[in-house]
C-alpha cells in the first residue's frame, strides 16, 4: 500500500488556505447580517450602489415635497375655513339688506341695521386679512403684510400682490397656496361695474344711514348684489376645494413612488436575511467539518505510533 | 540588478551601485530617476503606492471640478437676484476648489431668493427656482456620483485583481510545498525502513563474527 505522495508542508498549507476562506466568507455573511446591508463599501457593487444614491435623493427631495404639500394643505383649509366664515356673514348681510329692503322698516329700524352692517363690514375686512401658516396675509398673494388696508375714506383697498405664490409638489406638478382677495371678493354688479363684497356692504351701511334718497330701493339693489358676490364666494371655496383634493392626489402619488422607491432599495442593499442566514449556516458547516477533519488528520502522525 | 523593464537602467551592476532618486509633481505624484534617467518602476509596492497617488491626483481635480461649478451657480444664481432686505444678493459661497471651499454667507436672510425687480421681504422665490434648475443642468449631484462611481470602480476592478493575484500565489506555493516539502509519514517508513536495514544488517555482521569466532575457536 503507497502512502499518498503530497509533502505534509503543502497538506497545511492548502487547509490553511481552504480555512481562511471560508472564514472570510463567514465574516461577510455575518457583517450583512449585523449590518443589515449587501454593501459595506460602495466598491462592493458600484453600480447598486450609484443607483442607491440616486434613490437616497429622491427621497429626500421627495420629503421637501411633502414638506410643501403639508403647507399648502394647512393654507388652503385655512382658507377654506376663512371663506366659510364670510359666507356665513354675508348670510346675515343678505337678511338685513332684505329687512331693509321692506317698506314698514323705520329709518331708525334702517339706522341700526346700518351699524350691524358696519360690524359685518369690520368682520369681513378682518377675515380677508386673515394669517396663513406662516404668519402672512392669507388672501394677499405674496405680500408680506396686510392684503387690505383702509383708505381716509373708510374703504378697503386690496395692497397685495396680483398672484397667490405656488408650491412645487414634485414630478413638475404645484399648487397654488392660496387666493388673492380680489379673485374671490371681487365681481361684476349688475349695471357692469367692478366691485368687491367690502365694498357693496360699506355701500349698503352708508345708504342706510342716509347716504342714500330711497334707502328700500338701494337695499333691494344691494340684495341682487350680494347674490352675486355670494356666488362668487362659494365659487372661489370651491376652488380651494379642488386644490385641498389635487393635494391629496399627489400626496397620494407620492406615497405610492416612495413605496416602489424603498422595495428598489431594498432589493439593491438589504440583506435577504433568510438566504443569508442559511448561507452562513453552511458555511459555517463547512467549516467546522473542514477544521475538525484537519484536527484529526494533523494528529495522525506515523512518529507517534513509534516508539 | 536592472529595475524599469528590459530598457531601464542597472542599480547594481558588480561591485558598483547607481543612485536612485523620487520627486514628488505639485499634485503630489511621484516620479523615479535612476543615475538622473527617469525610469518607470512596473510591480511592486512602491509602483502601487505611486499608482495610487496618481488615481488620488486625478480625483482631486475632479472634486476641484465639482465644487467649483457648485460654487459658480450658486454664486451667479445668487448676483441674479435680491436678498431679503433687498439689496442685490451677494456671494454664498467663497474659494475656487473643493479645499478652500467656504460658506460666506451673513445668515438665512442672504439667500437671494427674489428676482432683482423685487423689493425687501419679498416672498417671490422666482430666483431660487431659477437656482434650482441652474443646479438641475449642472447637476454637481450627478459629478459627484460619477466621481464615486469612477472610485470605487477602480476599487472594485483592483480587488478582483488583487484576489486572482492571491490566488495564483497561494496555489503557486502548494506547488511548491509539494515538490520541495517532505511527507513525514514517508520520511517516517524510509527511516524505520532504514533502521531495520541497519539493525539486521549489524545483525548479520554480528553472526559472521560469532561463526569467525566459533571456526577459530576450533583446535
Amino acid at each position: 500500500m503507497s502512502i499518498v505522495s503530497t509533502s505534509t508542508g503543502a497538506f497545511f498549507e492548502r487547509a490553511r488556505s481552504d480555512m481562511k476562506n471560508l472564514r472570510t466568507q463567514a465574516e461577510g455573511l455575518q457583517a450583512q447580517l449585523s449590518s443589515g446591508t449587501k454593501l459595506d463599501r460602495s466598491s462592493d457593487n458600484p453600480v447598486a450602489a450609484s443607483r442607491l444614491r440616486a434613490l437616497d435623493r429622491l427621497t429626500s427631495l421627495s420629503s421637501i415635497d411633502a414638506a410643501n404639500a403639508g403647507r399648502a394643505n394647512s393654507d388652503l383649509t385655512l382658507a377654506d375655513a376663512a371663506m366659510s366664515d364670510m359666507t356665513d356673514a354675508l348670510v346675515r348681510a343678505q337678511e338685513l339688506a332684505s329687512q331693509a329692503a321692506t317698506g314698514t322698516t323705520t329709518d331708525e329700524q334702517r339706522s341700526s341695521i346700518a351699524t350691524e352692517l358696519d360690524q359685518i363690514h369690520g368682520s369681513l375686512l378682518s377675515l380677508a386679512n386673515a394669517r396663513d401658516s406662516d404668519g402672512h396675509a392669507l388672501f394677499g398673494g405674496e405680500s408680506a403684510g396686510d392684503a387690505y388696508q383702509l383708505d381716509a375714506s373708510g374703504n378697503a383697498v386690496y395692497v397685495g400682490t396680483p398672484a397667490a405664490g405656488e408650491l412645487p409638489l414634485g414630478e413638475g406638478q404645484s399648487v397654488t397656496r392660496s387666493m388673492t382677495g380680489p379673485e374671490f371678493l371681487g365681481f361684476t354688479d349688475g349695471s357692469g361695474n367692478t366691485t368687491d363684497l367690502l365694498a357693496t356692504i360699506k355701500g349698503l351701511a352708508d345708504a342706510l344711514k342716509g347716504g342714500a334718497t330711497d334707502p328700500a330701493s338701494a337695499a333691494r339693489d344691494a340684495l341682487g348684489t350680494l347674490q352675486t358676490g355670494l356666488d362668487t364666494l362659494t365659487t372661489g371655496q370651491t376652488v380651494v376645494g379642488t386644490r385641498l383634493a389635487w393635494i391629496e392626489l399627489t400626496t397620494d402619488r407620492r406615497s405610492n413612488l416612495a413605496d416602489l422607491r424603498s422595495t428598489e432599495q431594498a432589493d439593491l442593499g438589504a440583506t435577504d436575511v433568510t438566504s443569508t442566514i442559511a448561507r452562513l449556516q453552511e458555511t459555517l458547516l463547512v467549516l467546522e467539518a473542514s477544521q475538525s477533519s484537519f484536527g484529526k488528520l494533523s494528529d495522525l502522525s506515523l512518529f507517534s505510533m513509534l516508539h | 540588478m536592472i529595475i524599469g523593464g528590459p530598457s531601464g537602467g542597472a542599480l547594481v551592476s558588480g561591485g558598483a551601485a547607481g543612485t536612485m532618486a523620487m520627486t514628488t509633481a505639485a499634485g503630489g505624484t511621484v516620479a523615479f530617476t535612476l543615475d538622473g534617467n527617469a525610469v518607470t518602476i512596473g510591480g511592486g509596492a512602491i509602483a502601487g503606492k505611486s499608482l495610487a497617488l496618481t488615481e488620488l491626483a486625478q480625483d482631486r481635480i475632479k472634486l476641484d471640478a465639482v465644487a467649483s461649478s457648485l460654487i459658480t451657480t450658486v454664486n451667479n444664481a445668487q448676483a441674479a437676484g435680491v436678498d431679503l432686505a433687498g439689496n442685490s444678493g451677494q456671494p454664498l459661497f467663497a474659494g475656487t476648489g473643493a479645499a478652500d471651499m467656504a460658506m460666506v454667507a451673513s445668515g438665512g436672510g442672504a439667500l437671494a431668493t427674489a428676482p432683482a425687480s423685487a423689493g425687501a421681504q419679498s416672498r417671490n422665490p422666482a430666483n431660487l427656482v431659477a437656482l434650482r434648475s441652474a443646479l438641475g443642468t449642472t447637476d454637481p449631484a450627478g459629478g459627484m456620483d460619477a466621481l464615486l462611481f469612477g472610485v470605487s470602480s477602480a476599487v472594485a476592478g483592483r480587488s478582483i485583481t488583487r484576489d486572482a493575484l492571491a490566488s495564483i500565489s497561494s496555489s503557486a506555493q502548494v506547488a511548491l510545498q509539494a515538490q520541495a516539502g517532505v511527507d513525514l509519514d514517508q520520511e517516517a517508513v524510509n527511516l524505520v525502513r532504514y533502521q531495520q536495514a541497519y539493525q539486521a544488517s549489524a545483525r548479520i555482521m554480528q553472526v559472521a563474527s560469532d561463526i569467525f569466532d566459533s571456526v577459530l575457536a576450533i583446535r
